[in-house]
C-alpha cells in the first residue's frame, strides 16, 4: 500500500514552494514512487518554460563578451581541472543532444565532438525534439542476447522531426551501411535515412509529414546502399 | 567549446531576462555569467535519466538569483512587480524576437496562459518561480492566509497545464493505492 502526496503539494513542490519540513517530506516520498516522480517532471518541465515566456517580452540582451568571459574564467583553473571542464561541458550538450544514449563521461571526448559536430546543422532542432515535455522516447535494443547496441528514437508531438541515435553499434558489414526503417501506425514503412555513424555512433533527423508520427516498429538494418526495403535481421529494434 | 557555447546561446537570454527583471538590468550580465561558470564545473552533476537539462539548469539560476536577491537588498514586492509587469504582456505574442527563446508553439501557448491569468495567481507564480518564495512566505508577503496562497497556486499551475493540453486528472487527494 502507497500513500500517495497529494496533487496540490506535488505542484507546490514542483514550484518551489514548500516549506523545509513538507519538501523533505515530498522529497521522501517521491524516492520511492515514479507516479508521483512523473507528475512532478511534468510540472518541473512546465515550468522551467516560464525564464522563456520572460525572455520573449525583454528586450534587453546579453552583453556580447558575456561568453567569452565565462570561457575566460573556465580556463583559468588548473589544467587538470581544465580538462575536466572542457569534457564536461561538451557532455552538457551531448547529454542533451544524446542524453538518450547514456553517454557516460568517461567516453572520448573525440567520439563526443564527432556526435555534437554532424549534430550541428540540425542543432536547434535536435534540441526542440529531445528537450521538451513532449517529447516521447523510444528504446531500441539488440535482437542478439548480450549485444550492448543501442538506440533511441524522440519525436514530439506538436513537430514533424524524429530524432535517432544509436550507439555501441558494431561496424557494417564490408560496403553495407546502417539504414533506420520506420515503419508507421498506418502501415507504411519508410527509410527515415541513412544513419552517419563513426565509432559506434551515429543520429540522424527525419522530417515526417506530419507532427508527431507514432511508429508500430522501428529498425536499423545494415544494407547496401541503394536499398529499398527494411530487409535482413536488425542490428536494433523496436516493435510495438 | 562549440558545445558549450551552443548551451549559452539557447538559455543566456532566458537567465539574463530573469536576472535584469528580478536584480535589475545591471545585474543581469554577472548573473549570467557567473550561472555560466558554475554550469561549467557542474556539468557532471546533470543527470539526464532524473530530468531535463532545462529543469537542471533553471533550478541553478532561480538558487543564483534568490542568493543575489537576498543580498541585494532589493524589495521583493519590487522585484515581483517588475516581473508581473513583463509577463502580463504576454496576452498575445507579437512575432517572437529571439526564435532561441521563443521557439515552439508550445512555449507561445504557455506564454499566453501566463498573460492571461488573473494577477492574484500570477502573483503568487512569480513569488514562487522567480523569487523562490514559499507559500508561507507568500502568505506573509501578501498579507493573506495560507490556504488562500495553496489555492491561488493551484489554480495558476492547472491553467498553465491546461494551455499545454495537459488533462485535469492528477489526484486532487491524498489517496491510497496498491503498488
Amino acid at each position: 500500500m502507497i500513500e500517495h502526496e497529494t496533487r496540490e503539494d506535488l505542484e507546490a513542490y514542483a514550484l518551489g514552494a514548500l516549506d523545509d519540513a513538507e519538501r523533505r517530506r515530498v522529497s521522501r516520498h517521491l524516492a520511492g514512487c515514479a507516479s508521483c516522480r512523473s507528475a512532478v517532471a511534468e510540472y518541473d518541465s512546465m515550468l522551467a518554460e516560464l525564464p522563456a515566456a520572460l525572455a520573449a517580452t525583454s528586450t534587453m540582451v546579453p552583453d556580447p563578451t558575456v561568453l567569452r568571459r565565462v570561457l575566460a574564467v573556465a580556463t583559468r583553473q588548473p589544467p587538470w581541472s581544465r580538462l575536466a571542464g572542457f569534457a564536461l561541458g561538451a557532455a552538457v550538450v551531448l547529454l542533451i543532444l544524446a542524453g538518450a544514449l547514456n553517454l557516460q563521461l568517461n567516453q572520448t571526448l573525440a567520439q563526443e565532438r564527432e556526435i555534437f559536430r554532424r549534430l550541428a546543422g540540425q542543432q536547434e532542432i535536435v534540441f526542440e525534439v529531445v528537450d521538451s515535455p513532449r517529447s516521447t522516447k523510444t528504446f531500441l535494443r539488440s535482437p542478439v542476447s548480450g549485444s550492448s547496441a543501442y538506440g533511441k528514437v524522440f519525436v514530439r508531438s506538436d513537430l514533424p522531426f524524429v530524432v535517432a541515435m544509436a550507439g555501441n553499434l558494431p561496424p557494417p558489414p564490408e560496403g553495407q551501411r546502417y539504414h533506420l526503417w520506420l515503419t508507421l501506425d498506418a502501415g507504411e514503412t519508410i527509410l527515415a535515412g541513412i544513419l552517419t555513424q563513426q565509432d559506434g555512433f551515429g543520429s540522424l533527423v527525419y522530417q515526417a509529414d506530419r507532427n508527431g508520427p507514432t511508429f508500430q516498429s522501428v529498425r536499423l538494418i545494415a544494407q547496401p546502399p541503394g536499398a529499398t526495403a527494411p530487409e535482413g535481421v536488425p542490428v536494433i529494434f523496436w516493435s510495438r | 567549446m562549440a558545445a558549450f557555447a551552443a548551451v549559452y546561446d539557447r538559455y543566456a537570454l532566458r537567465i539574463h531576462a530573469w536576472a535584469a527583471h528580478v536584480l535589475g538590468p545591471g545585474s543581469a550580465d554577472d548573473v549570467v555569467q557567473e550561472v555560466f561558470v558554475r554550469v561549467w564545473r557542474k556539468a557532471h552533476q546533470f543527470d539526464p535519466e532524473r530530468g531535463r537539462f532545462s529543469t537542471w539548469l533553471m533550478a541553478i539560476v532561480r538558487h543564483h538569483v534568490v542568493r543575489q536577491l537576498e543580498r541585494s537588498g532589493r524589495e521583493r514586492r519590487v522585484a515581483a512587480a517588475d516581473v508581473e509587469t513583463a509577463l502580463r504582456s504576454i496576452v498575445d505574442p507579437a512575432p517572437p524576437p529571439d526564435e532561441r527563446a521563443w521557439a515552439s508553439e508550445q512555449q507561445r501557448a504557455l506564454g499566453r496562459a501566463i498573460g492571461a491569468l488573473p494577477s492574484d495567481q500570477r502573483r503568487v507564480l512569480v513569488l514562487g518561480y522567480f523569487l523562490g518564495m514559499t507559500q508561507s512566505q507568500m502568505s506573509r508577503e501578501l498579507g493573506i492566509p495560507l490556504g488562500t496562497v495553496k489555492k491561488r497556486v493551484r489554480l495558476a499551475l492547472r491553467k498553465l497545464r491546461a494551455s499545454l493540453g495537459g488533462a485535469d486528472d492528477g489526484p486532487r487527494l491524498r489517496v491510497v493505492t496498491d503498488e
